[in-house]
């Protein structure tokens, strides 16, 4: 049995024009269901779409976990709950960190860098895409 | 077409009633805890190699959780420094022991202002 609920076609780090699947794990969408996580919840729908659409991605962060993937966005509006939209949060990108399985482990607002409002405050690890 | 996750969401969450608890939660193949005081919209913020802030999207962007890296290796070594009951651990502990770590002022705060906001919540709560 798949240890996914939803995958989710991802651009490839390697390569735009093809994908690959990550995935919302079964545990992670069970314990924000049951601890009710709404906030959550509804963005995981940014996180879909960051990852279909991303700005630029990133390799390596963690300190442990150096082959995961960082994708970036700049989608036009956020979700505070429910289906609800509403405008995203000023001089903020969209993170979501993909495990080296795919697994989708985690989906954040940050805060841009002055520098380079493309890329994310405190970045650690390689921009992967797009290729200078 | 609505993803398979949109739909899910539609089902399950929009406009349920689903009351909010405080948790934590260790995640094995990330190696993190994760942990939310607070339901507020919220963004990230890095306090330290090891722990990023989850701050309130409102002013004044209050401490809504946090998301420790590296906990494997600090749950093996606490219980040579404390004593565990009931195969729980506070998790201020946990906030105490990086509190240690630093000089910093703002960081220690920090860490103060995590460790009040985890009141009686357990590890042994994480799933």
């Amino acid at each position: 049995m798949s240890k996914w609920k939803f995958t989710v076609e991802a651009q490839s780090p390697g390569n735009p024009r093809q994908t690959w699947i990550t995935g919302f794990s079964e545990r992670q969408l069970a314990l924000l269901l049951s601890k009710g996580h709404k906030e959550k919840l509804a963005k995981a729908r940014l996180a879909e779409e960051v990852l279909e659409h991303p700005e630029s991605i990133i390799k390596g962060w963690g300190r442990d976990k150096a082959d995961s993937w960082i994708y970036v966005g700049a989608p036009p509006h956020d979700y505070r709950s429910d289906s609800i939209e509403t405008p995203p949060p000023k001089g903020k990108r969209s993170l979501v960190f993909v495990l080296p399985d795919g697994t989708i482990d985690d989906w954040v607002w940050r805060d841009a860098r002055t520098d380079e409002p493309g890329l994310p405050d405190g970045m650690k690890g390689n921009v992967v895409w797009p290729v200078n | 077409m609505a993803s398979e996750l949109n739909q899910f969401l539609r089902d399950r969450v929009d406009g349920k009633n689903l009351p909010f608890t405080p948790y934590c939660d260790i995640g094995k193949d990330a190696d993190v805890l994760t942990v939310f005081y607070k339901p507020d919209p919220y963004y990230s913020k890095r306090l330290t190699d090891h722990v990023t802030l989850y701050l309130a999207l409102e002013p004044p962007h209050g401490i809504v959780g946090c998301r420790i890296k590296g906990i494997a290796g600090l749950l093996l070594d606490l219980p040579n420094y404390i004593a565990v009951d009931h195969g729980g651990i506070k998790l201020s502990l946990i906030f105490l022991s990086f509190r240690g770590g630093t000089e910093d002022e703002q960081i220690k705060a920090a860490f103060n202002e995590l460790a009040k906001a985890a009141g009686d919540l357990e590890l042994s709560s994480a799933a």
